[in-house]
């Protein structure tokens, strides 16, 4: 009978200690999310934040200037065709740039 | 007996009560702000982005209440820079409140700081967050994006009409608080995640917006003028590439701003177009066979009596074709050309090229312009109208009718917004990624009801027959699903939004790029490549010429009514010019436009606006990457390569 009761006890407080443990990792992961979302607003703060300055620093407004001013610009190398179209659009051909290569009948 | 019924009375009866009374003073519900999306050019370029930002706020009615006050008051005044008596003349107005905003959105760290340091009392106030705008690009685009005011509400521009887009909506989340109010949990399962707004994807290109408002700023400066406003249209899709106007202000600093300064004068500044509109009279006369190509009118060496009132030309030409009267912008000419067309198919030329109605752009307050019933014509309307007076437009309206000459009689609306960029909860710029779709009914529904427009059988008939001879050679739909179909359609432009993989947002409202017909391809490539380039070479607008690029164009000069007088005046115009280039292949088509310019008595568009126009063109075209057609001249400027 003691032996019972003694199970008994021993397992309910087996149970409890279990059941602690468990709500305290619960607490913990708990913790850890709202430590994660917290960093990560954060972060998302600070990508804000660098972004704009960077989008500052780079506006044509001030960046146009010194480029046209070393003459980093020039005309686009290749000349297009002259002469009567054969599509609206105009594809972009080998170096990058734009030129009509279709000639078009109306 | 008596506790027995105390007990049902407490926890039966009253359990609702008492349960609340617990969760009002253990929880707290606090709002998550969502945050407005960024507004970015077609490049990826920021033009309004948000940051979190720090506000101060204090509860008047403790403050009030406590002892000392007045050093308090003073601390704080000194911290955020205000003046303590005028502060504490704030807090003695607001007595009753429990809130009351100290600064909001405190840019300055060291403010910030600054208040960290007092140590205010956590009763008393304290610090909230709140998003603040910024537009990193400063007074570029100010009238296309708008600014939001202290509240956070979208004023003007994209800002006020995609509002409700931009915003989002805010969550929430309930935090569970001790006896002394300090957050012990947080409630997330019956929280709510905010719903970050939608960044949007604008077509404006800000290098190309940064020279159209350079060259506003120097034609202000050199002419004193009023106001101006200058368009630059992608030529095939109708995209909004720059849209500027004058005066303007700067987004993020909306507290000094003059009323003039709020007006975007591309929507809505209504004005007589003058000589820009006769290429629409001229085209519809031709595709009607009201008038012939090579036909010749007699210009009655400047004078001409139409009833009982008299025209005059700037100048005393005797007979001139058609081309002439275009190239020398003759108005005796052009009311001859009215008196063969007659006031009925002037209006519906005017109607049919879209004036008289919004253009819908995604932009509030655009005006429609003024195109009066038919029924209100008479015979002054026959020689006013073919010569631009009588009818007022915007220059949008009126840069948006020239897509039609330049897209083979296809008159493409203009569009601003290209697409959304979702930014789900927890998952900022996240980019949803879907091809731009654009339905089949809508362009088809338009060019439905603008053949129905033109009603008569006779004409539908010779429409259906030209459709089929498009049809047959293989003419391309600018805008619709043949441009998903074959990508060999698509423009540089459209190629560039591919790359981006922009979602267009079935509920936004964007203008629909809907296109309608107005007249024949071959009346409008005479007009784009014979007419208007000879208008460049020996007209009126000899100023916009280039060496590397064939342009084409009209200028506009036009009386505005004296207010004094009611008549018009021969000191107050409006100077403009229309363009674009290449000729023959049209990629951009610019518009500029001179409200009352003052200096030196010179007022013809081909002056003022004209060498403006240029420059704008000039630029745009090698910022789109369109070579030149010819070798440049040694003496020409060495200019700029596409900008990315």
């Amino acid at each position: 009978m003691y032996f019972r009761f003694g199970a008994a006890i021993v397992l309910v407080v087996a149970i409890s200690v279990v059941g602690v443990a468990l709500e305290k990792q619960s607490l913990s992961y708990r913790r850890q999310i709202a430590h994660q979302r917290y960093r990560m607003d954060a972060l998302v703060e600070q990508y804000a934040q660098l972004r704009l300055k960077a989008q500052r620093l780079g506006a044509p407004l001030k960046t146009i200037k010194s480029l046209e001013a070393n003459g980093d610009f020039k005309l686009p190398k290749r000349a297009a065709q002259v002469g009567p179209r054969t599509s609206l659009a105009i594809p972009r051909i080998a170096d990058g740039n734009y030129g009509a290569s279709r000639i078009s009948e109306y | 007996m008596l506790l027995g019924g105390r007990l049902v009375q407490l926890q039966w009866f009253s359990r609702h009560r008492f349960s609340n009374q617990v969760e009002q003073q253990s929880t707290f519900v606090e709002e998550l702000p969502a945050r407005p999306g960024e507004i970015l050019d077609r490049d990826g370029r920021v033009l309004a982005t948000t940051i979190a930002s720090k506000s101060f706020f204090i509860v008047p009615s403790r403050l009030t209440q406590t002892p000392g006050q007045w050093p308090l008051v003073c601390k704080l005044a000194e911290a955020v820079g205000q003046d303590a008596d005028q502060l504490q003349a704030r807090i003695a107005e607001q007595s009753e409140k429990h809130f009351l905003w100290v600064r909001r959105r405190i840019v300055d760290s060291d403010v910030v700081d600054r208040l960290s340091e007092l140590k205010w009392p956590r009763d008393l106030g304290g610090f909230r967050d709140e998003f603040m705008r910024q537009y990193p690009q400063g007074h570029l685009a100010a009238h296309v994006i708008g600014g939001r005011d202290i509240d956070g509400v979208g004023r003007g521009g994209v800002e006020q009409h995609l509002n409700e887009h931009l915003t989002g909506k805010p969550g929430h989340r309930r935090l569970v608080l001790d006896s002394r109010r300090r957050v012990i949990d947080m409630q997330s399962d019956v929280g709510e995640a905010p719903q970050h707004g939608k960044s949007i994807t604008l077509s404006l290109d800000m290098v190309i917006q940064l020279h159209v408002e350079e060259e506003l700023d120097k034609l202000m400066e050199k002419w004193r003028a009023k106001h101006s406003a200058s368009i630059v249209l992608d030529a095939k899709t109708g995209e909004v590439l720059a849209m500027a106007s004058r005066p303007t202000y700067d987004p993020n600093d909306l507290t000094h701003v003059s009323e003039e300064a709020w007006k975007n004068q591309t929507i809505a500044a209504m004005y007589e177009p003058g000589s820009t509109f006769k290429p629409f009279v001229v085209g519809w006369g031709i595709d009607h066979g009201m008038i012939r190509r090579d036909e010749s009118f007699n210009c009655e060496n400047g004078t001409y009596f139409m009833g009982r009132r008299e025209l005059h030309d700037h100048h005393k030409y005797g007979v001139l074709n058609v081309t002439d009267i275009l190239v020398k912008s003759s108005n005796i000419g052009m009311a001859k050309i009215g008196e063969r067309i007659g006031n009925a198919e002037l209006y519906q030329a005017a109607f049919t090229f879209g004036f008289g109605r919004q253009t819908g752009i995604e932009l509030p307050g655009e005006l429609a312009g003024r195109l009066h019933p038919l029924k209100r014509w008479t015979s002054y309307s026959t020689g006013s109208i073919p010569m631009g007076q009588e009818i007022a437009v915007t220059p949008l309206q009126l840069a948006a009718a020239y897509t039609a000459l330049t897209n083979s009689g296809k008159l493409v609306t203009p569009r601003l917004v290209r697409g959304t960029r979702t930014a789900p909860s927890g998952r900022p710029w996240a980019e949803k990624i879907e091809r731009n779709r654009r339905t089949a009914e809508k362009d088809a529904w338009f060019r439905n009801i603008s053949l129905q427009i033109r009603n008569p059988a006779s004409r539908r008939e010779e429409r259906d027959v030209d459709e089929e001879r498009d049809d047959r050679e293989g003419f391309p739909d600018l805008i619709g699903p043949e441009q998903d179909q074959g990508r060999d359609n698509e423009s540089p432009v459209d190629r560039r939004s591919d790359e981006e993989l922009i979602r267009v947002d079935d509920e936004m409202p964007m203008s629909s790029a809907v296109v309608s017909r107005t007249i024949r391809p071959d009346v409008t490539k005479w007009l784009v490549e014979s007419v208007m380039t000879e208008v460049i070479k020996r007209g009126t607008a000899k100023k916009a010429r280039l060496d590397d690029y064939t342009v084409f164009g009209k200028t506009g000069t036009a009386q505005k009514r004296d207010p004094a007088t009611g008549k018009y005046s021969n000191r107050l115009h409006v100077s403009s010019f229309v363009g674009g280039a290449p000729a023959a292949n049209p990629r951009v088509i610019v518009l500029v436009m001179v409200d009352e310019p003052a200096t030196s008595g010179e007022h013809f568009g081909g002056d003022i606006a004209a060498p403006s126009a240029r420059e704008i063109i000039h630029k745009s075209l090698i910022q789109l990457g369109v070579p030149p057609e010819q070798k440049p001249a040694k003496s020409a400027r060495v200019e700029t390569a596409p900008l990315r």
